[in-house]
């Protein structure tokens, strides 16, 4: 290399790096692990690959659609009033009256929380207890739309029906309108003349 | 009448060792350019459209780049501290061993000259060096005219020469 000339021997370095830049080679038998590859693929295509998937896919899915059927079922369903859905404990009833035992009334029947059975003897009271009133089962959700208010909405929404005026109660209707004349104070002089 | 299984079989023969060179000059590992090969030739054989292929170097060169470019990892680096000194002076007659090493360290340096070059200089450069690709076909996988690549490889050179003209002018390489 001739050391006063650098543009030259800068050249040279890179030709000659440039040149061995990728000189590496292949290992041995590449063409024959490709090829193998290649068959493999064949045997089992990708798109067979996937496929492995299915049954865990299917599988997920039937966890998902089990697990929103019972979020569903633990939904508050509309409550009925406290009064029919309270049934009277399955002990003896209290009686206010002695030899009243063959008044006990059938504890699988419904029952209201305040009883009376007839009983040849005086009246025989089955007190149940009553939950309390800040239970949240005290108050009732609302129910569901019946079949015909949801026709009722859905008719109501395509334009099939005219939008409900508001009905206003008798006794409510709009006044006529009042005028109110100007208010005049007249000056006090017929007292202080008096 | 070759079947498409034949002609794939046949172009692996004919092309693996091209397309590892591709996949290497941008890789510079020669276990991942081998992953490349393989993954470039199953792209083929998946798309089966090497029947319909009129240039197949090319096709299967810009195949192997883009796969290559996918796998480069941006923080893999070469220490070259000591390398750059001894790289610089790879033209002394050395024999054997001896000689093989500071070519690797004249590679090494070179690699990381190439890597400080811009992207699209970069680009045509490493493929430039793959040796039977000319400016047609480089501007083929890169997607871009001839004389594009000729003026990006003008470029390129040009810079790599600066670079290493300023580094010697640091004190190295004497």
């Amino acid at each position: 290399m001739d050391p006063d000339n650098p543009g030259r021997k800068i050249d040279a370095w890179l030709d000659d790096a440039l040149s061995r830049y990728s000189g590496a080679e292949p290992r041995a038998g590449i063409e024959n692990r490709v090829l193998a590859a290649l068959r493999a693929e064949e045997r089992n295509p990708r798109r067979r690959r996937w496929m492995v998937w299915v049954p865990a896919a299917a599988t997920a899915a039937a966890v998902i659609v089990a697990m929103v059927a019972v979020y569903s079922s633990r939904k508050p369903s509309p409550v009925p009033s406290p009064i029919e859905s309270k049934r009277a404990p399955a002990g003896p009833p209290e009686t206010t009256a002695a030899g009243a035992g063959d008044a006990v009334a059938d504890s699988s029947a419904p029952r209201e929380s305040r009883t009376v059975v007839q009983a040849p003897g005086p009246e025989t009271v089955v007190s149940a207890a009553t939950p309390p009133l800040h239970s949240p089962s005290v108050f009732p959700v609302p129910a569901p739309l019946s079949e015909q208010e949801r026709l009722a909405i859905t008719a109501l929404r395509c334009g099939l029906l005219p939008p409900a005026k508001p009905q206003i109660p008798p006794g409510d209707e709009l006044l006529p309108q009042v005028e109110i004349q100007e208010i005049r104070i007249e000056p006090l002089n017929d007292l202080e003349q008096s | 009448m070759r079947t498409p299984a034949t002609d794939v079989e046949s172009v692996v023969r004919e092309h693996t060792r091209f397309v590892f060179k591709v996949a290497y000059s941008i890789l510079r590992n020669v276990e991942d350019a081998e992953d490349v090969v393989q993954e470039t030739f199953l792209r083929v054989h998946r798309s089966g459209e090497l029947p319909n292929v009129r240039e197949v170097r090319p096709w299967l060169a810009r195949i192997a780049w883009r796969v290559a470019l996918d796998r480069v990892n941006p923080r893999q680096e070469i220490a070259l501290g000591p390398l750059m000194e001894a790289g610089f002076q790879a033209h002394a007659k050395e024999t054997g061993a001896e000689q093989l090493l500071v070519q690797q360290e004249q590679v090494a340096l070179l690699h990381r000259l190439i890597v400080t070059l811009p992207e699209e200089l970069r680009h045509a450069l490493v493929l430039s060096t793959v040796e039977e690709m000319n400016s047609v076909e480089i501007g083929k996988v890169l997607g871009i005219p001839e004389a594009s690549v000729r003026t990006r490889l003008f470029r390129a050179r040009q810079m790599l020469k600066e670079k290493l003209a300023a580094w010697m002018e640091g004190g190295h390489g004497s």
